[in-house]
């Protein structure tokens, strides 16, 4: 381990300071243009306009995480590209970032889309008179379950893209990472580091854990992007967690990304704090959150997920604790899920969720980082 | 001689009767199950407890941003009655044994009713297992694995169910009062379903029945219905 390395952390922190400028320049005008596009927050479908201070966010432009997409993009591509360690996880971010663009659209521009219900179609298949029909419909029915499976996590209606759609998309680029990490960057990368253990071989197993990892929390990442600078703040901390990983096992390239992700955070959270300029969206969310899982399976410290990433995985199991409860036991967990929802709903100050969830990560990420020197 | 129902389940009794709504105290609305509901909130299914359903509608009105002071108490009721909150006859029941088996006998009655075989139905079984009260309706109250019949008139108590033969009302015997071996007064609650289906208002009544005859047709004449009297057999 690297106690001082000069030339990695002069380079880390003139690409956080590069990229936190970049970003501060680009941002008025994105939000400008976002504004005049008319890509703003709407909340016709969203169930937490029940929430009244809620409302007062309507007409706030969203998809402001493509300031840190492409500053990101632009900074790597031209000054950090490298073949085997920053050409994926940079494609992985495109792609979770082209699904949240669509999302985003498609919530502002669309029409509502549902899913059509496992019972109305058993309901077809058994009185449609054409046979043919009900054939298709009897050999399409492990996609009609299939899609209903995930429906019941986000049983709303939207004009977005659907939960299953959103599943087949992160599975790619959680498949893509996989191929990167088992197959590309080598051998030891199919070991998994356990804090005063050493390591373990996993091998193939990997495979399954990186694509459900990397489904994770974009989706978690997304959840928790509910709150004016939650998901910004809590995003910095875990990526400075990345970045002094990174430089601590000697990572050029990795370093350099990291330090990147943070400087244009930086500068987004700095407009996202209350009361928000804009909101990052699902293109924000959703590559920030595919981002931060490859990198952290990628420095390979999937050990130190839950701390690095607590918060997001505090706010994602808030919503499946809140699923199984309302469907297995017929009851409320919470008053509304993810948590952040039911604090508010508790009575809680918007700044003092964000502020304290801010402080639990910090703690967290810091724990995480005493466990990865053992 | 009066018997009445242990503490518990008059509380039980009280919750539903005396719902405090903020600033307003109602009786819970009738819950009616009309698009047939299976899955989703208790709450919404009529098997809710008193608690559960004044939070669910503090929580509407946080949602809709209705002031539940301001409103008078009809139109408390018809936002109760547009969100499907209320309780039905066998939820009521079911709460209301569920309280006095419990203080009685130290049984938890949720885990004793029989609704659904594991070896016929595994799916309904393993779903009931979860979700028991969404599952306990008068057909499976008054199933022999489950209550027996009071067989001596005279013998009956608060807490016994008085079920309509045709299946599809349940009542619940609160106060008894007897001379010597005679019952002289019959006193039960209920959650009988409104005749017009846009009624909104109180839906649990309590009832008294004066007996000179001390047997069942003369209940179930008073009553107007047939009916029979089952305890359950825990």
């Amino acid at each position: 381990m690297n106690i001082f390395n000069y030339f990695i952390l002069s380079h880390s922190l003139l690409f956080t300071i590069v990229s936190a400028l970049i970003a501060f320049i680009f941002a008025p005008f994105l939000i400008y243009v976002l504004k005049k596009l008319k890509i703003k927050r709407s909340f016709e479908l969203d169930p937490s306009r029940g929430i009244s201070q809620r409302l007062k966010k309507e007409g706030t432009p969203i998809m402001g995480g493509l300031l840190m997409v492409l500053v990101i993009l632009f900074l790597t591509v031209f000054f950090n590209w490298d073949k085997r360690f920053t050409f994926v996880p940079i494609g992985v971010m495109c792609l979770s970032a082209f699904l949240g663009v669509w999302d985003d659209l498609s919530n502002i521009f669309g029409k509502k889309r549902t899913v059509s219900s496992l019972k109305e179609n058993l309901a077809i298949i058994k009185t449609h008179p054409c046979k043919l029909y009900r054939g298709v419909l009897i050999l399409t029915l492990p996609w009609i379950i299939f899609k209903n499976a995930f429906h019941i996590f986000s049983p709303q209606p939207t004009k977005g893209v659907l939960p299953h759609e959103k599943i087949i998309l992160q599975f790619t680029a959680g498949a893509i990472t996989a191929w990167w990490i088992v197959f590309k960057l080598g051998e030891e990368w199919l070991h998994v580091w356990i804090p005063f253990n050493g390591e373990i071989y996993l091998g193939y197993w990997m495979i399954p854990i990186i694509i459900f990892t990397v489904i994770l929390f974009a989706n978690a990442v997304n959840i928790s992007d509910g709150l004016d600078g939650l998901s910004g703040g809590v995003l910095v901390s875990a990526f400075v967690g990345l970045a002094i990983l990174s430089y601590f096992q000697g990572s050029l390239p990795f370093s350099i990304l990291n330090a990147t992700v943070i400087g244009s955070l930086i500068a987004y959270t700095y407009f996202n704090v209350k009361p928000a300029r804009f909101q990052m969206g699902d293109a924000g969310s959703l590559s920030m959150g595919a981002l931060f899982a490859v990198m952290m399976i990628a420095q390979n410290r999937l050990f130190l997920i839950p701390f690095f990433g607590f918060i997001f995985l505090v706010e994602i199991f808030s919503v499946i604790i809140q699923t199984f409860w309302r469907y297995g036991l017929g009851r409320r967990f919470f008053k509304m899920a993810p948590l952040h929802h039911h604090l508010e709903l508790k009575g809680w100050a918007e700044e003092k969720i964000v502020a304290r969830f801010w402080i639990i990560n910090i703690f967290m990420v810091i724990l995480g980082l005493w466990l990865a020197i053992h | 001689m009066t018997l009445n129902l242990p503490s518990l389940a008059q509380n039980v009794i009280d919750s539903y009767l005396k719902m405090r709504v903020n600033n307003k105290v109602i009786v819970c609305p009738y819950f009616t199950n009309i698009e047939n509901a299976r899955a989703g909130l208790r709450v919404f299914l009529g098997k809710a407890t008193a608690k559960e359903i004044v939070d669910e509608v503090k929580f509407i009105a946080q949602k809709k941003q209705i002031d539940l002071n301001e409103i008078s108490e009809p139109e408390l009721y018809k936002l109760m009655a547009d969100h499907n909150l209320g309780i039905d006859c066998s939820g009521l029941a079911v709460y209301i044994t569920q309280a006095l088996y419990k203080e009685k006998k130290g049984i938890n009655i949720l885990k004793k009713i029989k609704i659904a075989s594991p070896w016929l139905n595994p799916w309904r079984y393993l779903v009931s297992k979860l979700r028991p009260v969404e599952n306990i309706s008068v057909r499976v109250l008054a199933k022999d694995k489950n209550s027996l019949k009071v067989k001596n008139f005279s013998e009956i108590l608060p807490g016994d169910l008085i079920i309509q033969d045709n299946l599809r009302h349940i009542y619940i015997i609160t106060e008894i009062e007897k001379e010597v071996d005679q019952i002289k007064k019959i006193t039960y609650i209920h959650a009988p379903r409104p005749k017009d289906k846009d009624y909104f208002g109180p839906g649990i009544k309590e009832q008294t029945i004066f007996l000179e005859k001390n047997n069942l047709e003369e209940l179930a004449e008073k009553m107007n219905h047939e009916i029979t009297i089952k305890r359950l057999n825990f």
